[in-house]
This record gives C-alpha cells, structure tokens and sequence, in this order.
C-alpha cells in the first residue's frame, strides 16, 4: 500500500537485482532517503530521485520506473492537453451551473393560485436560473410576507439547486372554532344512580335517586311554557355513581425489546448536491423501521464544502422473549392494573375499589370492580326527528 | 560560546546507541528502530539489522520495511519474534 504523501508528491519504483535488496536498503538509511521496501522494489520518493541516482550510481543496479502517483497522472496528462481543457471545462461548468436555481416546490395549501405565487417569489427574488449565491432566504420571505398580506408564513430552503418554499395563509392551519348547538339535550353516557344535578338552562328530567341507563336524557332543552314549548340549549352537571370493572390481563410469556441494532441502508456521497451511490443494501429492509440519516459536510479551513458524507441506517429492534414464574406474575399484573385504574379514575371521586386476581391459561388477571361518582351527562344537539340519542 | 540547537534537526547518535520502541494492535505491530547502520538481510519473513551496539533479528510475516530521513527504520507486520545479539556479525 503506497503511503498518501508519496501518492500525492508522486514517487518512482525502485527495482532491484534479487539478493541486493539488503545493500539498497543500507544505502538508503546512510543517505537518509525516505523509502518503503515493497518484496524486490522500493518506493522512494520524486523528491528524493534526483539525489538517490547520484548516490546510487556505480555502486546498485536498479532500473527505476516513470513518475507514479498524482504527480504521474498529471505529468501523463501533459500530452493529451484537449482533454485537460475538456475536464477543467466541465468541472467549472458543473460548479457554475450547481450554483444555481434549477427548480422551485412549493408546499402550499391556500387561496392563491400557482401562478401568483411564482410571481410573488419573483417579485421578492426567488426564480429559476438566478445564483444562489444572490439570494439571502430570510430576506426573500421578509418580501414575499411584505408583497403578498394573504400569507402569515414563508420559509425558503435549498437543498442541492432545488429551492422548496412552505407557505401559509393567515387563516391557514388553525382550528374552527367550535360552534355550540343552539339546541341540545344532556343525556346519559353511562349507566348509574343520579346523586346530583345541576341545571343552568333546560328542563330537569331525573331526580337524585333515579336510575338511568346509557342514552336516557337528563337535562332537556325543549321546555314547555303557558305560551307553548321552546327550544333552547341544555346546560348543567349530573354527577351519578357508576360501577365499573377494569382488568389487567398478564401472559406468563412476553416478547420484549431489548433495544435496536443499527443496519445500514445506504451509504453515499453527496457532491454539489448530485448524490453518489456507494453502498445500498438490497437485502429485505422494509420501511417500517425508523431510519436515521447521518450527513457530514466537508470543510476546509472552516468553509464548507459542496462535499457530503450520508449515511443511512435502519433501526431494527431487537427482540427478546421473556417467561415469568408464578411468583412475578401477580406483582406484574398488579402493577399494570394501577396504571389502568391511574388512567380510568382521573377526575372521578372513587367510592368503593375491589380487586381480586386469578391464574388463567395464558398468565395471571386482576380485576377492579369499581363504584364512583362522576360526571355522566353529554351534551347532544337536537335534530328535526331526534330525541336526543348518542350517535 | 553558546551552540543553538536548530529546532527539528534530529541528534545525531552515538557509537553504539540504538532504540527500539514497539506498538503492538490486535494483529498488526510496528517496530521503529533507530542507529541502524546497515540492513543485513531483507525478506517477507526475516529483517536482520545491524548497529554499533549489535544486530537485530526480527521474523515474523508479511514484514515491511520503511527508512525515514532521519535514518530511523519503521518494520511494520505480524512481528512474531525480535532477537538482539551482541556484535555486528
């Protein structure tokens, strides 16, 4: 293997008569030239050349090859000057043409047509065929928003010679407000014993004490009056006592995952922004898993280059199946039930929890029955025909 | 008189100075020797130097030789054995 700075600088193979190998090698370290021993040849260095055949003279018998190395390939290119000038032209050509705007996408979802925005980023001094290096992004979407009050964001980014450009009206991407039902009923989303309820507005129709099933209405919104029914909005609070149960279920086996292992997918390098393959795996890689990209930019002295490393990897889980014993199973399942019932009686006053677990064919169940008082009215809006029933 | 040492102008050794320092990895080991004065045998297999102080024997496989400006020797491959013997011969 030829060291770098010997390929760089250039360098001669030095061949020798078998048997002299040793002689030459004494000779180089008397005359203090850098050279590497290569089975019956040396390299030494085109620097060295000139001072090894003084010395050599007479006293070796070598025949020494051309100039090799870079230093070889462009002294080779001395005779074949067109193709020089061809190479240097393109190389200069492909820098100028990379520098750039060759295609503009635009993400957009609005009012305004496509044609409008090519001639609002034009306007603001984003177009095909002008040079990146005339174009500072935070200046062209500070005038894209200045020229065009419909849009309430800009953001120009390039990636190679595309320039993609994500726009959004002022009214774009927020919610609708949501419109309350001018005419409602509150009905009951739960089956339970009424406890408490509370009307702003609308007609009462259970009492604490009553029981009601899933769907009946608590609160209406039509109310009679001397001068007929009207139709207003039901507002109030049903607070009722429900039971419920929640299980936590336990297999004695599970397949867990340890952690991921890094596959790489493709490897390539990035040169003023075409990409060149280096490595791609064929292999049965799906995109299910996450992919990571990894891209490292060339820089010399602190200026970047149009230079790029990628790498992408393929974060494949690593599975492990797992067999708990009797003793674990309970402890595991009971753990997995307060998680539940930390969920399930959030904003609801527990009055009664009962547990109890068992040993099933697959693993270990605990069950909760639980009774407690929570809100169960839901507001649904009245319609020509409906009485109020959840969808 | 003050004699100023020129910065990166290694020393010349002495009559019968010689070092050797070794840097061994997993497979590969790098063997730099210095104050040799002439390499008696050069293969593959065998490197075989010589100094004021003594010789050097080194075998091993896949041997490579490299000379420094400095007249230090680098022999780089799967050194298995390093011999030192008193005298040139």
């Amino acid at each position: 293997m030829v060291r770098l700075d010997y390929y760089l600088f250039g360098y001669r193979r030095i061949n020798v008569e078998a048997g002299y190998e040793a002689r030459l090698a004494t000779l180089f370290i008397r005359e203090r030239i850098s050279a590497v021993a290569e089975g019956e040849s040396f390299l030494i260095r085109e620097s060295d050349y000139r001072r090894f055949r003084k010395v050599a003279g007479g006293r070796v018998r070598y025949s020494a090859s051309d100039t090799l190395g870079l230093l070889g390939k462009i002294k080779e290119l001395k005779h074949n000057i067109p193709a020089v000038i061809c190479a240097v032209l393109m190389i200069i050509l492909n820098i100028w043409l990379s520098a750039l705007v060759w295609d503009i996408r635009v993400e957009y979802d609005g009012d305004l047509e496509e044609n409008e925005i090519i001639s609002a980023l034009g306007e603001a001094g984003l177009s095909v065929g002008v040079g990146w290096g005339s174009i500072r992004t935070s200046e062209v979407e500070a005038r894209l928003l200045l020229n065009s009050p419909e849009l309430a964001f800009a953001a120009i980014n390039r990636e190679g010679t595309v320039a993609y450009v994500t726009l959004a009206d002022k009214d774009g991407g927020t919610d609708a407000e949501e419109i309350p039902p001018s005419a409602s009923n509150i009905v009951a989303e739960f089956d339970g014993v009424i406890e408490e309820i509370t009307v702003f507005s609308g007609t009462a129709m259970v009492t604490p004490g009553t029981v009601v099933k899933r769907g009946d209405i608590l609160i209406s919104g039509i109310s009679e009056g001397e001068s007929g029914s009207s139709v207003t909005r039901a507002e109030g609070r049903v607070i009722a006592h429900r039971a419920y149960t929640v299980t936590a279920d336990m297999p004695n086996r599970e397949r867990i995952i340890l952690g991921n292992d890094e596959l790489v997918r493709e490897i390539s390098l990035e040169i003023l922004g075409f990409r060149l393959n280096i490595f791609k795996n064929y292999g049965n890689l799906t995109d299910e898993y996450d992919i990571i990209e990894t891209r490292e930019v060339c820089t010399l002295f602190g200026v970047r280059l149009p230079l790029a490393y990628v790498r992408e990897v393929s974060l494949v889980p690593v599975y492990s199946d797992i067999t708990y014993t009797d003793a674990e199973l309970p402890m595991l399942s009971q753990k997995r039930l307060e998680k539940k019932l930390a969920d399930s009686l959030s904003e609801k006053d527990l009055i009664k929890l009962t547990t109890h677990g068992e040993f099933t064919e697959g693993g270990y169940r605990m069950t909760a029955e639980i009774v407690c008082a929570d809100d169960i009215g839901r507001e649904v809006p009245i319609s020509l025909g409906g009485n109020g029933e959840i969808p | 008189m003050t004699v100023e040492k020129k910065q990166g102008v290694p020393e010349p050794f002495g009559v019968g100075e010689m070092t050797l320092e070794i840097k061994k990895s997993r497979r590969k080991s790098t063997l730099v020797v210095t104050g040799v004065i002439a390499v008696s045998a050069l293969a593959a297999t065998e490197i075989s130097l010589a100094s004021h102080a003594g010789r050097v024997e080194i075998s091993g496989r896949g041997l490579l030789l490299s000379v420094f400006e400095n007249g230090s020797l680098e022999i780089s491959g799967e050194i298995c054995d390093v011999r030192l013997g008193y005298g040139k011969a």
